[in-house]
């Protein structure tokens, strides 16, 4: 069992010329044996975020911690070996597999990246793996285009537990499959997370499906995360505005047009380099909407003190146990600043 | 195999063949030739010093009476191998080069890519020029001048290739197990990019052959008493307007095998790009025809339908038989009506949505038994009539916002291109209706938008531009395939309203093709469910909720979680895969994934039957009733 620590993680690119902090002083707390969940639109960060923490991209600033031990601290090798127990599975799994590689080849790699192994036991393991994932152990002979989306993410899947990580990053893993096969991730997942007690970092732009599966949930906005807390509190009661249009633009059965907030889409605006809330052009309570809230514009809301779980980066966030339902048209109340 | 078998079709092009019968001819030569005839050009026949074309001698002799025929002949092997050779060096140290930047640290990477830059800069012939000067004359030297010369441009070549691939999510994941940089250029790099390498080595053949004969020619390259073509070229040159056919054998070698290791280079390149990626149907596991699909009933047809389609079938020629993915489909859309297509990835919904709008790509062969789109059968019309009402009453929406408005025409020309064609507008009507269409899809600053590129627009932004673009004519029908999917879900809120509101607006019916069943209830009236190119089920949107009667779509209600799905409870998998469009079972096509299955369903295809009530159309022998049973959905009322 091990926990994960982002701490005041950003990641910052060039963009056109012009640098951009594609994630900005992010904290998140993946504890052990429990599934965090990450949402927000393209562009907010949750990918890079994710590439960061398993070190695919440089990170401009903050640290991350496996167990409480710094990976900045650490030797090369030891970082290594560290950077290792955390393995990111990808939103695309025709493109995480080598063409040329049979699904054992691609396994049996894995496996010896982890430790020595005569050619015996790395097939032995290839096969559990294979069991553990719930595929045929005679597809290890077949390449990556015979098989159905959904099995070659569960190879995906068992290409990063080869290495017996006990953290699993996702990134959109059901995002290209289809909606049947997509349930059937999900309850891998799952069981994989009960029987091997792994700690996952869930991301995806589906509420709904990180709901399902998570703990508890992040909502990351323009690089930050916005709002964090329960699964369940978030989203029944969400605090941020911005999680509040998420939840109503999740698509239900049998609900049919409902009267929801909507938020203009972002034209080339430039959010990374706004002042104040980050939020607030597109806000449906922010200034635009009630002129009278001037600080949206000019004064950065920041996360509450974590007193309680449930965080929310908003001057007029709505306090947890207000509201019930997702629909309640009442006013966001305004809360004194902690400042 | 299938991919071998199909570079042996690229070859047989006739470019290829006789490029290849070529090189095989060179190769045959270059072995035999100094055995056959090396006596013949090494004699010396001192009467005949310096003669032209003769029955003994056909292209004459040199200086030393030697018959240049045979030196000609002879000289295949050492030409072929000096150009062999320089390729091999050039090409080892350019993908040494090449390679580096993806196994070195940043810095010394882009060292590397600064350093391939500044080489790729000098002309390659002056350098190998200037090189075999400095590394002076002699075979070794022509060698190491040429392939160190034709280097950067293979390094170039794989830096490009290497850098694309290392940017792919399967190399980013061998970098998360901890592999090493070594390990992954050479297991998940190199295999990738090997491809494209050999074809350019097998055209930089070609061109070695014409620079070492430069080479040779100009004196740089080999030295007396050996000889290649060039050397010979040299040799003859001087008494070019003697004897003219002296000079001829050599530059007809160079240029034949100069031509044929460049053609066969061509037809190589054209086999791999033509390959296709994707493994081949598996061979039917029955009997499939045709003639095996039956028409569906389809009693919602009304008079005033905007569309009615009997009995549509698509069929692609395979090679085990034909492929038919769309297999006998009937429904039909009332005027205003929003009716949606859900299935998943192969069940056919978006071929049938192109066949409807008679785009079917080639070799697909449509066949309808009843096609009536606003009252008129399009195929009994002559074909400009045809597209005319096609081209103003019927709009088509895409899911790739990004390739489906010309990257390099402004808005305003795309936008006012349809009634210019169509309905003959002048330019400044068009004009006038392209404003008047962005303000209805709600775009800001529609007279600003005319002047912009499709590039300048975000993802949701573009899509209310291919809308506006369906709405410039008259539509009476939008058919939008997948028109969110790649949108965020906020953003896909926002166009789902736009077009429900467009609907509203003109009255337009709307057939919407999508995966997301949730997002089918959101937008219409009604819903058809397909799976293996048939219409499995053709249900009411509100009925949905109190249970669909067919399994697959009781499986896809329950295998979707939504903001209610008890969390503790596993989600409902459909085991198995859909079947493939060139392998449908016989019976029910979903039987083999169904838990109701019987025997019955495995033989016997279900038709599709009407509750004459509700017109309500399931195609199963054991529909099912109620709720779907693991979703305990408990339906947000407003406090």
């Amino acid at each position: 069992m091990t926990a994960l620590d982002v701490e005041d993680l950003s990641v910052r690119f060039q963009a056109n010329g012009r640098p951009l902090v594609a994630v900005d002083r992010v904290s998140l707390r993946v504890p052990s044996g429990s599934v965090v969940g990450l949402v927000g639109e393209s562009g907010s960060g949750k990918s890079t975020l994710a590439r960061a923490v398993v070190g695919l991209v440089p990170a401009a600033g903050g640290r991350v911690r496996i167990d409480d031990a710094d990976l900045a601290a650490m030797s090369a090798s030891e970082r290594r070996r560290a950077r290792r127990q955390v393995q990111l599975v990808f939103q695309d799994p025709s493109g995480s597999l080598n063409p040329r590689m049979t699904v054992g080849a691609t396994l049996a790699e894995a496996v010896g990246a982890h430790e020595r192994l005569g050619r015996g036991e790395r097939n032995d393991k290839v096969s559990e793996l294979l069991d553990l994932v719930s595929l045929d152990r005679r597809l290890a002979a077949s390449y990556p285009r015979e098989l159905s989306g959904g099995q070659r993410q569960r190879v995906a899947i068992a290409r990063a537990l080869a290495v017996r990580p006990s953290i699993l990053i996702c990134d959109e893993i059901t995002s290209a499959l289809d909606a049947s096969v997509a349930g059937a991730i999900l309850n891998l997942l799952r069981d994989l997370r009960r029987t091997l007690g792994l700690s996952i970092l869930f991301i995806s732009h589906n509420l709904a499906v990180v709901r399902y599966v998570s703990d508890e949930i992040g909502v990351m906005y323009a690089g930050r995360v916005v709002e964090f807390g329960s699964a369940e509190s978030l989203v029944r009661s969400p605090e941020h505005p911005y999680t509040q249009v998420l939840l109503d633009a999740v698509p239900r059965v049998g609900r049919g047009d409902h009267e929801s907030r909507e938020i203009d889409e972002q034209e080339s605006l430039d959010v990374h380099s706004l002042t104040g809330c980050r939020f607030h052009p597109r806000c449906p309570v922010g200034p635009f909407a009630d002129p009278s809230r001037t600080r949206c514009a000019s004064e950065d809301p920041q996360m509450e003190a974590p007193s309680h779980r449930h965080l929310a980066a908003c001057h007029y966030a709505r306090p947890a146990g207000s509201g019930t339902d997702t629909n309640s048209s009442s006013p966001p109340v305004d809360r004194t600043p902690s400042r | 195999m299938a991919r071998r078998g199909q570079t042996r079709a690229a070859l047989r092009t006739p470019v290829g063949v006789v490029s290849l019968v070529i090189v095989a001819g060179l190769v045959i030569l270059a072995i035999v030739a100094p055995i056959i005839w090396g006596e013949e050009a090494r004699t010396t026949d001192v009467p005949h010093l310096l003669e032209g074309g003769s029955a003994e001698h056909p292209l004459g002799t040199d200086n030393l009476g030697r018959d240049l025929l045979a030196r000609t002949l002879v000289a295949t092997r050492l030409s072929l191998v000096l150009a062999i050779l320089a390729v091999l060096v050039g090409a080892v140290i350019g993908v040494t080069l090449g390679a580096l930047p993806t196994v070195l640290g940043t810095r010394a990477s882009r060292a590397t890519a600064a350093l391939i830059d500044f080489t790729l800069a000098y002309p390659g012939l002056l350098l190998a020029m200037f090189l075999a000067v400095v590394l002076g004359a002699g075979p070794l030297a022509a060698i190491l001048a040429l392939g160190i010369a034709s280097a950067p441009a293979f390094a170039r070549l794989t830096q490009t290739l290497a850098a694309s691939i290392a940017g792919s999510d399967f190399v980013a994941a061998a970098s998360v197990l901890g592999l090493s940089r070594r390990r992954i250029l050479l297991r998940h790099i190199l295999p990738n990019i090997a491809e494209p390498i050999i074809l350019n080595v097998t055209i930089a053949v070609g061109y070695a052959l014409l620079a070492m004969s430069g080479l040779s020619f100009l004196g740089l390259g080999i030295q007396p008493p050996s000889y290649d073509w060039g050397r010979l070229l040299n040799e003859s040159l001087d008494r070019i307007y003697v004897t003219p056919e002296a000079a001829l054998g050599p530059c007809v070698a160079i240029v034949i095998a100069g031509l044929a290791f460049n053609g066969l280079g061509e037809a190589l390149a054209r086999a791999a790009s033509t390959r296709v990626p994707r493994h081949r149907p598996q061979p039917a596991m029955a009997e499939d025809r045709p003639d095996d699909v039956t028409t569906e009933p389809d009693p919602s047809a009304t008079s005033d339908a905007a569309l009615v389609v009997k009995g549509l079938t698509v069929t692609f020629p395979g090679e085990d038989g034909p492929i038919v993915p769309v297999r006998g489909i009937s429904f039909s859309v009332a005027a205003g009506e929003r009716v949606a297509i859900v299935g998943e990835s192969g069940s056919g919904k978006t071929l049938m949505s192109l066949a409807v709008a008679q785009l079917v790509p080639h070799p697909g062969v449509v066949t309808v038994d009843r096609l009536s789109f606003l009252g008129t059968d399009p195929n009994d019309l002559p074909s400009a009539e045809r597209d005319r009402l096609l081209g103003t009453s019927l709009a088509m929406v895409f899911q790739d916002t990004a390739t489906c408005l010309n990257p390099a025409l402004r808005l305003g020309v795309q936008l006012s291109e349809v009634v210019e064609v169509h309905q003959r507008a002048r330019r400044t009507d068009a004009v006038r209706r392209a404003v008047d269409r962005l303000r209805s899809v709600r775009l800001s600053s529609p007279e600003r938008r005319l002047r912009q590129f499709p590039h300048e627009l975000s993802g949701g932004m573009r899509q209310r531009v291919v809308i506006a673009v369906g709405l410039m004519g008259e539509p009476r029908l939008v058919i939008a395939d997948e028109p969110t999917s790649s949108l965020d879900v906020t953003v896909q809120r926002q166009i789902l309203r736009l077009l429900r509101q467009v609907g509203d607006d003109t009255g337009a019916s709307c057939l919407f093709i999508t995966h997301d069943i949730a997002v089918a209830t959101d937008l219409c009236d009604r819903v058809l469910v397909m799976y293996a190119g048939r219409i499995v089920e053709d249900i009411d949107a509100a009925s949905l909720w109190d249970g669909p009667a067919h399994p697959y779509t009781r499986a896809l209600l329950a295998a979707v979680p939504d903001l209610e799905t008890d969390r503790t409870v596993a989600l409902t998998s459909i085991p198995g895969r859909p079947p493939d469009v060139a392998a449908i079972p016989p019976g029910c096509a979903f039987a083999a994934r169904c838990s109701f299955a019987t025997d019955r369903c495995h033989v016997e295809i279900p038709p599709l039957q009407v509750d004459a009530e509700t017109s309500h159309r399931v195609a199963c022998w054991h529909p099912q009733q109620g709720r779907v049973a693991t979703i305990t959905r408990t339906k947000v009322e407003a406090t």
